[in-house]
């Protein structure tokens, strides 16, 4: 049993160096946006809804006409600009990742069933997969947007409705190779049934991919999340959502109230860019499996 | 009554060359029949292109062949339900590459007792985790290898792992394709006899598929041979393995080079490679190669006859 | 003579020279002999490969010994200097003639490469050298094969191109990793026929690396045989396989079956071969060897001559021929 111990050491010391290499900053940042997003309510110096006339368009606290009172300045109704970043943290975070799961668990199981069962099943999920794909996502949101009627729970189920295509595919195929894998192959000489193959073993198996593209796709969720809500189809205002932020902000950029726009748009670039960081360091990091040294 | 019975079975592939219309056929095998008594080992000895793993995937309920039928102790085997379930039970699989046999997300004393749990409800045993300790026993793994996953182990065990997994049923049948191919020179011995002990304890049949010919020979009663996609001698293992009779046999054979056989360098070389079952040569299907082939070989293509002790497919031979 | 070929006392480690794959090689080839390396996973045969060519892994280092080849130090030379030999007087065949081959070159391009290369010829006279060197490997139709693709040849026919290619530059020292293990039994006996034969012809040296008892036995005039890194018996074969002298040696031919065998258990060898960086204490054999005593876990014995071989165990003096096995 010594050398059992002993291989499962070197597995460890193999995560240790992988992890190592760990965009450390970038688990940061979105740690923190998940931090920020959890106590916005005690985070934030105001409510984000609270209105005050007197103190519109005031600029950022380091400029002139700025005050301690409100770090990152007010908005053309007096709201406080930090304090919406805040609440707007916890939305696109709700809806990312809510969208995220949706997809991913309609996308992985129907793909995981085409690619398992194949023939006209098969054919008729790509099919779909194919048409879908074939729409340019954006118009397809409003679209469908514009049906539904503008909600959180809505637009949470049209990404996910939008998003499931690329999991099914990309899940589908990964299935296919794994299929043709002599432990599944064995499991169908044990007499395993088709639903036990595809949860205990292909499932399991595509899981690491299914995680990568979750990382991946909470990026273009969030972006897709906030061109609707910028688009005036997303998130209902009077919701501190980024994308609406900016999209309020428009007017003053002409007056040179850039902080209206610029700071709802740092904070998207920065949780795209910290998702998909950690989103290709999984994928390095989970592909090549914890085997020993041969 | 035999135990597994192969009757006539082909299976041809359509080629396509480009979209659309097929181009010709793959005939990985053609007119196959052999069958498996209880408690008999047969080994399956052949080259690329000899459908040997074909056949083994056919016999496994793995793939339907295009022509011919698969009788389990007499009857055929439906596509689904109890007659299915039965022939699983009975009929098990170990294969040749031993880090893709086992699902490395499961623990091992998962796998092996998956075909517990595959089980329908009502068959279920109640003491899966004793029966688990039981198949590791008798493959040599300690009983708490169940609590560890399949890369904390060598080949070799992990082997051993697959073969406990492939005994829990008690099948009647096991079908070993090159089992041992895959693993170290100086573990290889290990493995086979511990299969040729768990053989004769049990009373299992196996179907053994190896191009190792003399690890063929010794743990099967009867060889069969395949080349291109048919049987071309079947007989008793030592017969086969010291007088072969067919042509291809006995060039098959030769090729095989014993550390202790000081003449193995001397006997006269085989020509060519072996013949691909995309366009098969016309006639007997080795006369290209065939040091004593005639006119007639070339065009007529010979029957698998009944010979004294096996069976033989020459018309050379008499 | 001095020796085409003399390794004294190598080291490769993987790691950055933490885990030790080679410990303590030395060999000599003299010009136009045939040396058998024979070993398992973990042996260490497949990176005693790869660092004569110095095409060592990401990882792995050299950590101590020499390498001599035609007199030079492998370890003085520079990148340049070590690619004017390889591929020209140090050639190399891998074990997987689908991957050693470019797939989108025609078989022609990858062997005219080498001549153009390591012989200056031009384009012309390359792909004419390449029609000769076809012919040489016993392909048939060889001008037909020069415009084909390697996917469109079978596993045998694209070794030969690979002995081809390995020819091009007419080579002193000819290293063959397990050529054959992916060949189907009638084309390996042919394929090492060849070998064989265009060795006589054209007076290289063939290092034959292999786990294939039996290919050594009738091929190769001296063997090494190697067991977790180091080699543990050394000498010509007809000695090291007519008397083996060590436990290793004597147990892996033991165990192998035999067409004529009698019925009953092979004689098998417990254990299994250690990986490189989990090594048992002292002689690395000792956990499956029947004779271990406490010499035998405490220190690692030397390559000791006794006679025309050499073997590596603290009992070598004290083993009694093996009984005759058919």
């Amino acid at each position: 049993m010594n050398a059992l111990r002993s291989q499962a050491t070197l597995a460890l010391a193999t995560w240790r160096r992988h992890a190592r290499h760990a965009p450390v900053l970038a688990i940061a940042v979105l740690a923190g946006l998940a931090l920020v997003a959890l106590g916005a309510d005690l985070l934030a110096p105001y409510p984000p809804e609270l209105t005050a006339m007197a103190h519109r368009y005031q600029p950022p606290f380091w400029l002139q006409g700025g005050s301690a009172a409100h770090l990152l300045g007010t908005d053309h109704l007096g709201r406080d600009v930090l304090s919406r970043l805040i609440h707007g943290a916890r939305i696109s975070l709700l809806v990312g990742v809510a969208a995220v799961l949706f997809a991913g668990i309609c996308g992985t199981a129907l793909g995981i069933a085409a690619g398992y069962f194949g023939g006209w099943f098969d054919q008729v999920v790509m099919r779909l997969v194919d048409a879908w794909l074939a729409l340019p996502s954006l118009v397809f949101a409003i679209f469908l947007a514009s049906i539904v009627g503008p909600s959180t729970t809505n637009l949470v189920i049209i990404l996910g409705a939008i998003y499931w295509t690329r999991y099914a595919r990309v899940v589908r195929s990964e299935v296919l190779s794994l299929r043709e894998r002599d432990y599944v192959k064995l499991a169908r000489i044990a007499g395993a049934s088709p639903w036990r193959i595809m949860s205990r073993h292909l499932l399991p198996n595509v899981a690491n991919t299914a995680v990568v593209l979750a990382t991946l796709m909470l990026g273009s969720v969030v972006v897709t999340e906030a061109s609707l809500s910028f688009l005036g189809v997303g998130v209902p205002p009077p919701s501190p959502a980024w994308g609406l932020m900016l999209s309020d902000g428009r007017k003053g950029l002409m007056a040179g109230y850039w902080w209206l726009t610029v700071f709802p748009g740092l904070s998207i670039m920065l949780l795209v860019l910290a998702a998909s960081l950690i989103g290709d360091w999984l994928r390095d990091r989970l592909d090549p499996q914890l085997r020993p040294v041969q | 009554m035999s135990l597994l019975q192969l009757d006539h079975i082909a299976m041809h592939y359509p080629l396509r060359r480009s979209v659309g219309r097929a181009t010709g056929t793959v005939r990985a095998l053609d007119d196959v029949s052999l069958s498996i008594a209880p408690g008999e080992s047969v080994g399956l000895v052949g080259e690329s292109g000899s459908g040997k793993s074909t056949l083994a995937r056919i016999a496994l309920k793995l793939q339907s062949p295009t022509e011919g039928t698969l009788r389990f102790r007499g009857e055929p085997v439906a596509e689904r339900g109890t007659s299915l379930r039965a022939f699983r039970s009975a009929v098990q699989a170990v294969f040749q590459d031993p880090y893709a046999s086992l699902n490395p997300r499961m623990r091992v004393g998962d796998t092996v007792a998956e075909p517990l749990r595959s089980l329908p409800r009502a068959n279920r045993p109640h003491d899966i985790a004793a029966q688990v300790a039981a198949a590791l026993a008798a493959v040599e793994l300690p009983a708490d290898a169940a609590q560890c996953y399949p890369h904390q182990f060598s080949g070799g065990q992990r082997q051993r792992i697959a073969i406990a997994r492939a005994l829990i049923l008690q099948p009647a049948l096991v079908v070993l394709d090159e089992p041992i191919s895959a693993l170290d020179v100086s573990i290889r011995a290990q493995i086979l006899n511990l299969l040729a002990e768990l053989r004769q304890r049990r009373g299992m049949a196996y179907l053994f598929i190896a191009h190792d010919l003399p690890a063929v020979a010794v743990i099967s009663d009867r060889i069969a041979v395949m080349y291109c996609g048919q049987l071309i001698e079947t007989g008793p293992a030592a017969r086969v393995a010291t007088a072969p009779l067919h042509p291809y046999t006995q060039m098959l054979f030769a090729s095989v080079l014993d550390p202790h056989d000081a003449h193995a360098w001397e006997r006269p070389l085989p020509i060519g490679e072996p013949a691909s079952p995309v366009d098969p040569p016309s006639g007997c299907r080795f006369h290209p190669r065939c040091p004593h082939a005639i006119e007639r070989c070339r065009v007529d293509a010979p029957a698998l006859r009944d010979t004294t002790g096996g069976q033989i497919r020459c018309h050379l031979v008499p | 003579m001095s020796a085409l070929l003399d390794i004294e006392n190598l080291h490769v480690a993987y790691a950055d020279g933490r885990v030790p794959v080679l410990q303590g090689i030395s060999l000599q080839l003299q010009a136009g002999r045939t040396l058998g390396v024979v070993g398992e996973s973990g042996s260490g045969k497949s990176t005693l490969a790869q660092a004569l060519v110095r095409l060592l892994p990401a990882g792995a280092r050299q950590t101590a010994g020499r390498v001599q080849f035609e007199g030079r130090d492998l370890g003085g030379l520079n990148e340049r200097a070590m690619r004017e030999l390889r591929g020209k007087a140090m050639a190399m065949i891998l074990q997987d003639p689908l991957s050693s081959l470019n797939p989108l070159l025609t078989v022609g391009s990858q062997i005219a490469e080498v001549a153009q290369r390591h012989l200056g010829l031009n384009r012309a006279q390359a792909w004419q050298h390449a029609a000769e060197l076809l012919r040489a490997v016993r392909l048939a139709e060889p001008e037909a094969r020069l415009r084909e693709y390697p996917h469109q040849l079978s596993g045998g026919m694209r070794q030969r191109v690979a002995g081809a290619i390995a020819l091009a530059g007419h080579p002193q020292l000819l290293i063959a990793d397990e050529p054959t293990t992916a060949l189907d039994p009638t084309v390996q006996v042919q394929y090492l026929r060849l070998l064989k034969d265009l060795q006589e012809r054209h007076g290289f040296a063939l290092v034959l690396i292999t786990h294939d008892l039996g290919i050594v036995a009738r091929l190769c005039d001296d063997v090494a045989v190697m067991y977790a890194g180091r080699i543990v018996e050394r000498g010509p074969a007809a000695v090291v396989f007519g008397a083996p002298a060590h436990p290793y040696t004597r147990a892996l031919l033991g165990s192998l079956p035999s067409l004529h065998a009698r019925a009953g258990a092979l004689r098998a060898i417990p254990g299994q071969p250690p990986q490189p960086g989990r090594l048992p204490g002292g002689c690395s054999f000792h956990p499956r060897c029947a004779l271990a005593s406490a010499q035998c876990r405490a220190a690692v014995p030397p390559l000791a001559s006794t006679g025309v071989a050499a073997t590596a165990c603290w009992h070598a003096s004290t083993l009694l021929p093996l009984e005759a096995t058919t």
